[in-house]
């Protein structure tokens, strides 16, 4: 379960993430909306601990990121959008590197051939990370993600590079992962994505969460009752509507 | 640990298993290895070794007959720590964050302590950093052993100059934990991201600089009043610089103190320089949760000026400055409302981007052309107006010849980089080339002809030499950039410091091989004392042939250019 309480990630005259609240539960998938520049990439590295957040906690599981990171961070993955990777590793000694920092190694050798399989990695496990493409870049980022299990899971535009089958693969995973009990937040351009996705979407705008709620609920909140996610965001962030007036209880 | 442990040993058995299956990269490896074996293993040669004993052993002879022993080794063993201090010092200006993107988006997401990381890295930087003498040791090992041999010769107990050395060796340890510690420390401290950062390193970084530039103005403002050895020792026992370089004295101190026998020093020493250790690592650890969050806003930004650095594209890092705020666009009005029509459009964007971003650059390159071209001048009052006039215009072949070598290489790799945008353009290949290169020799030129109006004016007589350079520089300055244009797309990894140095290797090659019939026929134009100017136009006319020629050949390859590749 991922809760965040009134976030806030400030860098000097600038607030990048403003109050930002919401809560996922187990078995559910959020998606995280707003046009570029919104904070969203900025709210999951706080999320993940790679940022510390100004002010407001951020609780994995019931452990907060900031005070408790260890035991906060063992049930989390994060996906980047553009992920960096250790180039002078192989695809194998990568994966081996990340189930150490999670101490998984018991379950490591069953867990590496069924997620190698499942990503098409298998004729790569030897090769240095240098020499792989984009997109099995973005594969071997996501086996990372998944060599342990985390029961909280942040994508960061995880769709971006991916070919038509990786990305079927992908979606797979996230609905796996979902009816296995995960919390997932994915940040995404993509209005379809989030559209045939997430059960919940929350719309940044400068920072600031405009509206929170399903697919049902923000076409009522806007008024536009049988528009498209794309119609109801472009209304949404145009008019720049102050923070979720419609609450998912 | 273990994970890190891991990482770091698999990064490294993996890089130099790259290195050695890669023929490119290892003909680099081999070569660093032979120079590297070459200062190890005959660092000096000659007789200037002998001859510095010697003087030393006299100088040596008469500064002990005066003077205490012990005193001398004090202020010997000061000075090393002192010397080496400084550059630790230095070291607390860098930012100790800088992680690899991958540490960012795959460590620190992981349940791995940033106090544990930290530990890591302060252990990590502290191994590196007891290496550091071995650099000194390696270029100043001869010297310095002919220095021992002849205090050995004049102390009383020679055996107390190893047992100094031993215990120097020791000291060091904790003066090199030391300071990695305190610069940890300052460094997480000072980049937090809540606090007022940019104030707080701007005055730390001004305090060092103070600091720095009155140690050095106190130690000159003694030293003109030297008046021997005796005074340099004195020098060393000053209290300023006792204070100022305190982890030195501390050293010195521990040293002393056991050489001497004396408990107090050596207990103070060791008491201070641990006491230092316990502090730092202390204030670093309490930082340790700002770690993570200081490298993801800022820590790698200058790892990838550093490989911008030294892979030479200082475009990349204008472009690298440019995203950080720290380069403002500078207005160039005059040249935007020029109209540039088809190819010279590249000439006008190459205008606009070396004013913005390689000014002061353009600043220095052409006030050390200019100075050059007084150097004529001086040689007129002894030789005659030939050897002038033939002097000024081998220095702005020479001053082309950097600015082919310096600027229009980063120009041309930055072409390489641009290629998806530039091909779509409706020219041919061989026009974007020639054009490309033309761009690229545009400052080159005018710094020549301005340089020549000078000469003009400053030396009348030397007209002619004068015009001479101002017909043959812009071929000139064209076939050198035309030269290093197809280098450049012939070797275009810019990333592989092996295919780098190849690239320089035979940029040279072509630059000999390209000029030499211009040279030649110049050469046997000024035998026969024919004018200049005539000289220059048929050297001209030879280079515009030869750049016809590079041009179409860089053209050729510049179409068959695969960025993917």
């Amino acid at each position: 379960m991922l809760e965040i309480r009134h976030l806030v990630k400030q860098y000097k005259n600038y607030r990048a993430v403003n109050d930002l609240s919401f809560t996922i539960k187990p078995g559910e998938i959020v998606g995280l909306l707003g046009p570029n520049g919104a904070g969203k990439t900025t709210a999951l590295r706080c999320v993940a601990g790679i940022l510390r957040p100004s002010e407001g906690n951020v609780l994995i599981n019931g452990y907060d990121i900031v005070t408790d990171q260890a035991k906060a961070k063992a049930g989390l993955a994060f996906v980047p959008e553009v992920p960096s990777l250790y180039e002078l590793l192989t695809v194998e000694e990568h994966l081996k590197f990340v189930a150490m920092c999670f101490n998984t190694m018991d379950v490591f050798e069953q867990k590496k051939e069924e997620l190698l399989g499942r990503y098409n990695l298998l004729e790569k496990r030897n090769e240095l990370v240098a020499t792989l493409s984009k997109g099995m870049k973005q594969k071997l980022s996501v086996a990372c993600a998944l060599i342990h299990n985390a029961n909280v899971i942040l994508f960061d535009e995880p769709l971006i590079g991916v070919d038509p089958a990786g990305a079927h693969e992908l979606k797979q995973e996230i609905r796996r992962t979902k009816d296995a009990g995960g919390s997932i937040l994915i940040s995404t351009h993509l209005l379809d994505t989030a559209e045939n996705l997430c059960d919940r979407v929350i719309i940044l705008n400068r920072g600031t969460k405009m509206v929170e709620g399903t697919l049902a609920e923000l076409r009522q909140y806007s008024g536009m009752e049988n528009s498209s996610l794309e119609d109801v965001f472009l209304k949404l962030t145009e008019e720049g509507h102050e923070a979720a007036a419609v609450s998912h209880s | 640990m273990k994970p890190l442990l891991f990482l770091t040993a698999r990064t490294f058995v993996n890089g130099i298993r790259r290195a050695v299956t890669n023929p490119r990269r290892l003909i680099g490896l081999i070569m660093a290895l032979a120079w590297l074996g070459r200062y190890i293993f005959f660092p000096f040669r000659g007789e200037r070794v002998q001859d510095f004993s010697r003087a030393n052993a006299g100088r040596a002879t008469e500064l002990i007959s005066s003077m205490d022993a012990v005193r001398i080794m004090d202020a010997l063993v000061f000075t090393f720590f002192a010397f080496i201090t400084l550059f630790l010092a230095l070291g607390s200006l860098n930012t100790r964050t800088s992680f690899r993107p991958a540490d960012v988006d795959v460590l620190f997401p992981t349940p791995v302590e940033p106090k544990l990381v930290l530990v890591f890295r302060i252990f990590r930087d502290y191994l590196v950093t007891l290496l550091a003498p071995l650099f000194f040791i390696v270029v100043g090992y001869r010297p310095a052993a002919a220095g021992v041999t002849s205090l050995k010769r004049v102390l009383e107990d020679p055996s107390a100059i190893s047992q100094t050395m031993r215990l120097a060796s020791i000291a060091w340890f904790l003066v090199a934990l030391s300071w990695v510690c305190i610069n940890y420390a300052a460094s997480l401290f000072m980049n937090r991201s809540d606090l007022a950062s940019d104030r707080n390193k701007r005055i730390f970084g001004w305090s060092m600089a103070t600091i720095i530039v009155s140690v050095f103005g106190f130690i000159y403002w003694q030293a003109t009043q030297f008046d021997g050895w005796r005074d340099a020792v004195n020098l060393a026992e000053s209290p300023v610089l006792r204070t100022i370089f305190f982890t030195a004295t501390l050293a010195a101190w521990i040293v002393h103190g056991i050489v001497q026998g004396e408990a107090l020093p050596t207990i103070a020493g060791l008491a201070g320089l641990l006491g230092i250790i316990v502090i730092s690592i202390r204030i670093a650890m309490t930082q340790a949760g700002w770690m993570y969050d200081q490298a993801a806003v800022r820590g790698f930004d200058s790892i990838n000026a550093r490989k911008l650095q030294q892979s030479g594209d200082t475009i990349g890092l204008m472009v690298e400055q440019a995203r950080r705020g720290k380069l403002k666009a500078r207005r160039t009005r005059w040249i935007a409302r020029i109209n540039a029509p088809g190819g010279w459009a590249l000439l006008w964007r190459e205008a606009i981007i070396m004013l913005r971003s390689t000014l002061p650059v353009i600043i220095l390159f052409s006030l050390m052309t200019m100075g050059l071209s007084l150097i004529p001048l001086f040689a007129e009052r002894k030789g005659s107006a030939e050897v002038a006039g033939g002097l000024f215009i081998l220095f702005q072949a020479f001053g082309a010849f950097i600015m082919s070598s310096a600027i229009a290489q980063a120009g041309f790799i930055e072409m390489l980089r641009r290629v998806d945008v530039q091909k779509p353009l409706p020219f041919s290949f061989s026009n974007q080339v020639l054009f490309e290169i033309m761009a690229k020799a545009l400052l080159a030129i005018i710094i020549s002809w301005v340089c020549s109006i000078l000469m003009v004016v400053a030396k009348p007589a030397l007209w002619q030499f004068a015009l001479a350079t101002m017909i043959a520089m812009p071929f000139l300055s064209v076939l050198l950039c035309g030269v290093t244009c197809l280098m450049t797309i012939l070797f275009p990894d810019y990333d592989d410091p092996t295919q780098r140095g190849f690239r320089g290797l035979m940029n040279l090659v072509g630059i000999v091989a390209s000029c030499s019939p211009g040279v030649v026929i110049f050469i046997l134009l000024t035998a026969i004392h024919l004018s200049p100017i005539i000289s220059a136009l048929i050297v001209s006319l030879v280079n515009m042939g030869v750049i016809a020629l590079v041009s179409m050949i860089a053209g050729n390859q510049y179409a068959q250019f695969n960025p993917s590749e």
